[in-house]
């Protein structure tokens, strides 16, 4: 690894907490900051999830949501659409990074990869009705990261889960907690 | 008089000064080639002496360095759904695995200029290299436990990038098909047939009514400054060429010589757009164009560097000749026979083990009785039926004329090229038979790859999982 590697990602992520420095001197904690980016990641999903998967795959019929999506010419599922959004904002260096986290997940890139992670998950999965605040250290650089329930809002959500062959977990009932999403914002040392 | 006294430094300043100038002619203005840190990889070395391509600015950083590559390839590996896109590593929660393989630059696993090294499709690490990060594989799927780590990627099985056509689903779907189908033909091209039922009212033309005769009249009166015989020799080339484009698709299109000719008094037929062929061809065909310059027959007009010629290739061409890549080395303009761009084009130049075996090879049988109309349309496979595929999108059905674009990787072939006569198990199996593939596939494809074995066992756990 060189020098150059290693300063760009540094200076991108000074600045970054920067910019949330700026908006916790205005009265904005890391907290409401994302609390607030939660509020529209979440309404996003539901709105992808209602309006447009289940509408045209289970009321219309007209087109099925698949993981191959591109290959099949079909809907991105809900979790990929998801992960879309968030690989985008890391392109932009967009001074907060996000993503859909499981204890259970099908796909084992959503596994919990840090501790704080897979306590976050283990406390939300109890009570969902607290969201899970914290921070940690990774790579050197400290992070304010919230992580909020992802609850089974429809039958959809556990048919689905329960009967996918990569799915650890085949016991999902109708508002269990599937999992969380984790938003991280750099802070300042 | 004082003599001057010549010192054994005085040698080293002119030494130092005449390996100065030398480098220096070379870099400015000569080919640059002893700024060559070493070979080029196979996919760059037509365009190594075009050292700005890559080396952004002298001695660029990572991040302009890795611009560039995004430059030509962003775009293929993102229609290719790539499975490692940098923008999944920029995630914190990756950042420890970034300290292992830092998957967000491209020369991590691709140098240049180490020929040394260099593996197929320009990797420079070790094999292994899915260890990294996929360690503990065998927690998630048992089944890959006895597999090691170096076979990953070199099995078949999986790619890094582009795994377009090895997932599951797919792969399920066509489990079980038979090795070769009854019913065995390529789909038939569309582009003519639509034109002419979108341009119903525009009539062929016949071969009176072409308007080369200016062409002709300037170039008979400057050529043969009276000779008789070179006249008559003349008179019969144009007749032939006349009689070639009428009966071609362009007569058909009313598609007349001066589309493509100026008439402006040149010694020999001159092209409009500065006799410059691929943007004459591009203002009618520039879908083909764009793909063309994608491949490695086009790369050099790309990027606006002379033509590629067969005298500086290296794989498997035959060097003795110095002939130039652009359309009409495939395509003849005026004929446009595409039974000749199928084949004696391509084995015009081509003379490696799989090229000198296709005619020994049952897909070369087939073609020979498809031209003998013994056989349907599409019943024989050509060299373009493979590596300048016919791709189906709806109702229409296009020749990709960027050659390459199918071998890297070559499953890329499975859905646009085997599939269509043959199942799933069995193409799979033979585009992973190095062997077979050099014998331009006489024979029967080595079957020991696990991928199917594995594929009936996930078959059975879905089922389970089902019925549960
Ligand atoms: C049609 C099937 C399907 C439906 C419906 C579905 N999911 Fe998923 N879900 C998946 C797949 C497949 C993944 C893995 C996608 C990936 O990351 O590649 C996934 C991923 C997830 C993850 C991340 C952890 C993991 O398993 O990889 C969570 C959390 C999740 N889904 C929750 C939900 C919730 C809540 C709903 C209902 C609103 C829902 N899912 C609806 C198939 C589905």
């Amino acid at each position: 690894m060189t020098i150059g590697k290693l300063i760009k990602p540094t200076l991108v992520l000074a600045a970054s907490s920067l910019i949330s420095g700026a908006a916790i001197a205005s009265g904005i904690t890391p907290q409401k900051m994302a609390d607030a980016i939660f509020s529209v990641i979440e309404s996003d999903r539901t709105v992808y999830t209602r309006n447009v998967v289940d509408r045209l795959q289970n009321k219309e019929e007209v087109l099925d949501a698949s993981e191959h999506w591109k290959e099949e010419s079909a809907l991105p599922l809900p979790a990929q659409m998801l992960r879309m959004g968030s690989e985008r904002v890391n392109e932009k260096d967009s001074g907060f990074t996000y993503s859909l986290l499981s204890l259970w997940a099908i796909n084992k890139q959503n596994k919990p990869k840090t501790p704080l992670e897979e306590k976050a998950l283990k406390i939300i999965g109890k009570d969902p009705s607290k969201n899970f605040y914290g921070e940690e250290t990774l790579a050197g650089k400290k992070y304010f990261t919230a992580v909020y329930p992802d609850v089974a809002v429809s039958e959809a959500c556990v048919k689905c889960h329960n009967k996918h062959i990569d799915s650890p977990r085949t016991d999902f009932k109708l508002n269990d907690v599937m999992g969380g999403i984790a938003i991280r914002i750099p802070l300042e040392d | 008089m004082d003599k001057i006294k010549i010192k054994f430094w005085h040698y080293g300043i002119v030494v130092t000064l005449l390996i100065s100038a030398i480098l220096g002619y070379n870099l400015f203005k000569g080919d640059k080639s002893l700024f060559l840190a070493g070979d080029a990889s196979h996919g760059h070395y037509q365009i190594e002496l075009e050292c700005n391509s890559c080396h952004v600015e002298s001695f660029s950083n990572d991040d302009l360095m890795q611009q560039a590559c995004e430059g030509c390839h962003a775009k293929e590996l993102d229609a290719a759904n790539d499975k490692h896109p940098k923008k999944k590593f920029l995630d914190p929660r990756n950042a420890e695995l970034l300290q292992q393989l830092d998957a967000r630059y491209c020369v991590t696993c691709h140098t240049e200029h180490k020929p040394e090294i260099t593996r197929k499709y320009g990797v420079t690490i070790a094999p292994d290299f899915c260890f990294h990060c996929h360690e503990d594989i065998a927690k998630d799927r048992p089944s890959h436990a006895p597999f090691e780590f170096d076979s990953c990627a070199s099995s078949g099985c999986h790619n890094y990038h582009d795994n377009s056509m090895l997932y599951e689903d797919f792969l399920i779907r066509h489990a079980g098909e038979e090795a070769t189908f009854e019913q065995a033909t390529l789909p038939p091209r569309t582009a003519l047939i639509r034109w002419l039922k979108k341009n119903k009212k525009v009539k062929p033309l016949s071969s009176q009514q072409h308007d080369g005769q200016k062409l002709f009249t300037t170039n008979t009166q400057s050529d043969n400054k009276g000779k008789r015989n070179s006249a008559t020799n003349k008179d019969s080339q144009v007749n032939s060429i006349v009689s070639q484009w009428a009966d071609s698709p362009h007569a058909t299109t009313a598609v007349n010589c001066s589309q493509c000719h100026d008439d402006n008094n040149q010694s020999s037929p001159h092209l409009k757009f500065n006799n410059n062929q691929l943007e004459v061809c591009s203002s009618c065909h520039e879908r083909q164009a764009n793909q063309f310059v994608l491949g490695k027959h086009g790369m050099r007009q790309g990027l606006g560097l002379p033509l590629m010629s067969t005298a500086d290739a290296r794989q498997g061409i035959d060097t003795t000749q110095d002939k130039l890549l652009t359309c009409s080395s495939c395509h003849n303009p005026h004929s446009l026979d595409v039974s000749i761009a199928a084949v004696e084009s391509c084995l015009g130049c081509h003379q490696d083990e799989h090229s000198k075996n296709y005619k020994s090879s049952i897909h070369f049988t087939l073609w020979q009785q498809e031209q003998n109309e013994e056989l349907e349309e599409g019943s024989g496979v050509t060299c373009a039926s493979c590596h300048l595929p016919r791709i189906k999108k709806g109702k229409r059905v296009r020749v990709m004329h960027n050659q390459n674009h199918n071998l890297r990787p070559n499953s890329k072939m499975l859905k646009t090229v085997c599939m269509n006569c043959h199942g799933v198990e069995f193409s799979l199996d033979a585009l992973a038979d190095e062997a077979l593939i050099e014998k331009n596939f006489s024979g029967q494809p080595d079957s020991d790859l696990q991928t199917f074995k594995l594929i009936e066992q996930r078959i059975k756990k879905r089922q389970q999982r089902r019925n549960q």
